[in-house]
């Protein structure tokens, strides 16, 4: 069974339905990490429970790069503009993890350092809504 | 027709995979949301092996993601 990919509709398809199960495929997975924390308590708890959820949507974004790549007619694939992306994203978060993680434990985070590791994070965690849009 | 039951076994054939990675993800968060409730009912910060379980776990999964450079993407490598 081959795919006739000069036919226009089957042309079509094949990219709507990529596109489609690509963003599906990555919302699946990263559906899953609002879940992920408890309200924390302390300034540590917060920033572990950031760099929980950073892991975890990291974990997410990994299997999603273990998918086979778009550009065929694999229908469940992974995109390498979106992989650009979740790269440029996580460096920054990883980044402001590790600066809030060394404040948090020697007790010195201040609020714009976490909210700067929030925005970071939650940029990365928000990678799904950004693609709907794409 | 033969086209787009192709489409539907690729499909099929990628759901074991697409799967595999929920299951993972699942498990990661749920074990992480106890994490935080045990800290939260014991009244205590991390311990140093806490975050140092957690810093080695999000450093492997970065060397991953910054190691999966696509040759299928021109725009990223250097030019000349």
């Amino acid at each position: 069974m081959i795919i006739d990919r000069e036919d226009p509709v089957l042309a079509f398809l094949g990219k709507v339905g990529c596109a489609a199960l690509s963003i599906v495929a990555l919302c699946f997975m990263l559906g899953l990490i609002g879940c992920a924390t408890s309200a924390p308590k302390t300034p540590a708890q917060t920033v572990f429970a950031l760099k929980g959820g950073f892991g975890v949507a990291l974990k997410a974004a990994v299997d999603y790069e273990g998918l086979p790549r778009c550009g065929g007619v694999t229908p469940i694939c992974s995109d390498p503009v979106v992989m650009a992306r979740i790269r440029v994203l996580a460096d920054p978060a990883a980044l402001a993890l590790s600066a809030a993680e060394d404040a948090a434990r020697r007790g010195a985070l201040d609020p714009q350092t976490l909210l700067a590791t929030e925005n970071a994070v939650y940029a990365f965690e928000g990678l799904a809504a950004t693609l709907k849009v794409k | 027709m033969n086209a787009v039951l192709t489409l539907v076994l690729q499909f099929l054939d990628a759901l074991p995979l697409l799967l595999a990675g929920y299951e993972d993800v699942k498990a990661a968060a749920a074990a992480l949301s106890a994490q935080i409730k045990t800290m939260q009912a014991e009244d205590r910060d991390p311990t140093d092996e806490e975050w140092s379980a957690l810093d080695a776990q999000v450093a492997t999964l970065m060397s991953t993601i910054d190691g999966a450079q696509d040759p299928a993407q021109p725009q990223l490598l250097p030019e000349g």
